[in-house]
């Protein structure tokens, strides 16, 4: 009997321990994979439902700017204007008293009634970074140097004529906020362009136009909805779940010196913050409306699985015309000691009021709101 | 004869030798890195139950008052200085954040259209006085022709406020400028309001009313600090569950930082929510903010003392999640810490801490970051649905 192992069966225990060690690899780096994989998902989750409450500071500031500015070329005076309580958006140059207070005749969406800003309708938006915003500037470099005869070098704490800047042009002491830059940069008082507009006719319209291509890898991940309420939807009858306060109602003394019932309150909205592809349309409906079909493949069902796996979140916020205020160093006199050791520059700065008013309180709702 | 020498034999098994342990060493290793990620899993997966129990409790408030447990609403009630309740609104009470309020009180009347809520960017009149509060203070009827017609309204808001929602609901109603103005008093002081001050009125009684005036509380509000007089804040208000800036030096230039909701015509100050039992850090007894325009529960602080007050109350504000674990024994152990916190800065910051410890590797990880969620107004209302208990809060 020979003890030696035939060629056939040496190479078939090596084949079974390479096949064993193989497979012992396989194993454990699929399961490295899966706890990988599984983290990720994880990891991604966290992320949509961060960046679906950023949109919800994104909506934020949507509605305390659009309460002032982007409907024209007039500025406009609050949600419910502050002349007369009038629903608005209504032009600074515009008499809100025309119309009716709750659908006054000169409010930016008087000339199409069921269409954004109007009270019940609501606007969409994705979000994306732009290549380069309109008017892109460049802040210009500090510079340390002393740059001329009896002006202090613009580090200098002791420069008081900064102390003084105000917003408002009040009679007295004040000074705009350019002016507060200005005082700041003395190389360069106003911040470069990053187009250059004084080069050519198509240099300034790309200034001013800004590049609206999304960065790579900042389009397709979030969007923001701004409902805008009706009257009924905050009147306290409990339609919907969370109308349980009347944010209506009210008195005041208009302007003829009237007693009269407040017009009602137009300055509530639904927010609704999503993280995902869906571009913020809310059914296929909708995308067909915005004959944005293409976004979506043609395909309803590929929207429908873009919806599956968004995080979508519902708040609600009411718009205040309340604006904030100065602060002491904001508003006072030059300060009487000159060696103070902090920043007068930061003091002005902080100490800015909001000119598109505040938002009163925020409210996240736990189910889906009929409207959004 | 075919056979192996000895040689061939030693040489096989040195490199048999060399290459198991070659695999023993790379099987150990990635073990290893299995374990490794295995552990890095698991504190991954704790983090994430702590970031949503975080983001959960942003918008939710249950560490304030909870709609479903009654043992939990505590902070719907007044006290009194017993900690006995008592009716909302009393006056030298001690009000909590989810008290009830009558909304159809046209002193509660925060209606948007109301031109009173609005911010006004006049500077106060007085010639002496070189701190521009705004027309706020006008409102705070400070030399005020009419201290019983519209420049009351603020202060009979605030006085409602502040003895219904306690201090951190007072702060967290209001409109930035307004808490200067009513410290900074009313043009007629109430006689016998509080026994504990001296009965003044602005006019006719004060020596020099251009320097020495009253506050709302009755108390003189001019304070010999850094060598000039300065308008303090009542230094029971002051006391309050308060946090000065380690450069108190500076306080005294406190800005506000009038962005939308954020400043308050603070004074270096910060206040916090308390947490209800149950939900408070490091098993600390929840410390309520007890106090009333005239006293203070439990806070034997010396004159200017607030930078010391704040690290002993700070424990019992933390609202400490109490049923996050996710894991059986062994897993990283997670605590997730929930702030509220309003000042000079920031009105209703809300700042969340997530420790991770991991019993396995020793390793522990802290997390900090400020959620953005509901406010005090929006967890009221969240109170007051039906499918949360339909509680009687703002009616």
């Amino acid at each position: 009997m020979s003890t030696a192992c035939s060629p056939a069966a040496r190479r078939g225990a090596l084949l079974i321990i390479v096949t064993g060690l193989a497979t012992l690899l396989l194993a454990l780096s699929l399961a490295f994979l899966a706890t990988m994989r599984s983290d990720g998902d994880r990891t991604r989750e966290i992320v949509r439902d961060t960046q679906a409450r950023i949109m919800l500071n994104a909506a934020i500031s949507y509605v305390l700017e659009t309460s002032r500015i982007g409907w024209g070329d007039s500025e406009t005076q609050g949600w419910n204007d502050i002349r007369n309580h009038a629903v608005g958006p209504i032009p600074l140059n515009r008499n809100p008293e025309a119309g009716s207070l709750t659908q006054p005749s000169n409010a930016v969406w008087a000339a199409s009634p069921s269409s954004w800003p109007a009270p019940g309708t609501a606007m969409r938006t994705a979000m994306a970074v732009w290549t380069r915003p309109p008017v892109a500037v460049r802040a210009g470099s500090r510079n340390p140097i002393r740059i001329g005869p009896g002006l202090p070098i613009q580090d200098d704490v002791d420069e008081t004529r900064i102390l003084l800047a105000g917003l408002h042009g009040d009679v007295g002491s004040y000074r705009s906020v350019s002016e507060v830059w200005r005082a700041g940069s003395y190389d360069r008082p106003d911040p470069e362009a990053v187009v250059d507009p004084r080069i050519s006719a198509a240099a300034a319209a790309q200034f001013v136009a800004g590049d609206q291509r999304p960065r790579a890898g900042t389009a397709g991940r979030s969007w923001f909805r701004v409902y805008r309420e009706t009257a009924a939807d905050h009147n306290g009858d409990r339609d919907p779940y969370y109308d349980v306060i009347n944010l209506n109602g009210g008195r005041g003394i208009d302007a003829n010196g009237a007693d009269r019932p407040y017009p009602p309150n137009a300055s509530v909205f639904v927010v609704t913050c999503g993280a995902g592809a869906t571009l913020g349309f809310r059914r296929w409906t909708e995308v067909v409306a915005a004959g944005a079909q293409q976004s979506f493949l043609n395909q309803q069902t590929y929207f429908d699985q873009l919806r599956g796996t968004e995080i979508i979140l519902w708040y609600r916020i009411e718009w205040s015309p309340q604006a904030g205020d100065y602060g002491p160093m904001g508003r006072r006199k030059a300060y009487p000691r000159p060696n103070h050791s902090y920043f007068p520059i930061w003091n002005q700065i902080s100490a800015m009021p909001s000119q598109a008013g505040s938002i009163l309180w925020t409210q996240r709702l736990d189910r889906e709101p009929p409207a959004w | 004869m075919r056979a192996f020498t000895l040689v061939e034999l030693l040489v096989a098994l040195a490199l048999g030798m060399i290459v198991a342990f070659a695999a023993f060493a790379a099987f150990r290793v990635a073990g290893k890195c299995m374990v490794t990620a295995h552990n890095f899993s698991r504190e991954n997966r704790v983090i994430a139950q702590g970031y949503f129990s975080t983001m959960n409790e942003a918008d939710f408030w249950f560490a304030e008052d909870d709609p479903y447990d009654p043992s939990g609403q505590i902070q719907r009630r007044s006290y009194d200085s017993a900690g006995n309740p008592v009716p909302v609104g009393t006056d030298y009470s001690y009000g909590q954040p989810f008290a009830e309020v009558d909304l159809t009180d046209e002193f509660w009347n925060f209606n948007v259209a109301d031109q009173r809520t609005w911010s006004r960017q006049g500077e106060y009149k007085t010639t002496s006085f070189y701190w521009a509060v705004g027309s706020y203070a006008q409102l705070g009827c400070i030399d005020h022709p009419d201290p019983t017609g519209e420049c009351a309204w603020m202060h009979v808001v605030q006085d409602r406020l502040y003895a219904s929602l306690g201090w951190s609901g007072y702060i967290d109603y209001l409109p930035s400028p307004w808490t200067l103005g009513y410290y900074l008093g009313r043009q007629t002081y109430t006689p016998g309001a509080n026994p504990a001050v001296p009965l003044r009125t602005w006019a006719g009684v004060d020596p020099d009313p251009l320097l020495q005036t009253y506050n709302s509380f009755g108390e003189l509000i001019t304070n010999e600090q850094f060598g000039r007089p300065m308008y303090a804040f009542p230094e029971d208000f002051f006391r309050t569950a308060m946090n000065a800036y380690p450069h108190f030096q500076t306080s005294y230039h406190a800005p506000e930082k009038a962005l939308g909701r954020s400043g308050v015509h603070l004074f270096d100050i910060t206040t916090a929510f308390a947490p209800r039992p149950g939900w408070t850090a490091d098993g600390a007894p929840a410390q309520y903010v007890r106090a009333s325009k005239g006293t203070i529960v439990g806070r034997d602080i010396p004159r200017f003392g607030m930078v010391g007050e704040w690290p002993a109350l700070a424990s019992g504000m933390t609202a400490s999640l109490p049923h996050v674990s996710v894991g059986p024994a062994g897993w990283p152990e997670l605590t997730v810490r929930v702030l509220r916190t309003s000042d000079v800065q920031v009105t209703g910051r809300t700042k969340a801490t997530i420790v991770v410890t991991n019993p396995t590797s020793g390793s522990t990880h802290k997390i900090s970051f400020l959620p953005i969620g509901s406010t005090l107004r929006g967890a009221r209302q969240q109170r007051q649905w039906t499918h949360w208990g339909a509680a009687l809060m703002d009616y």
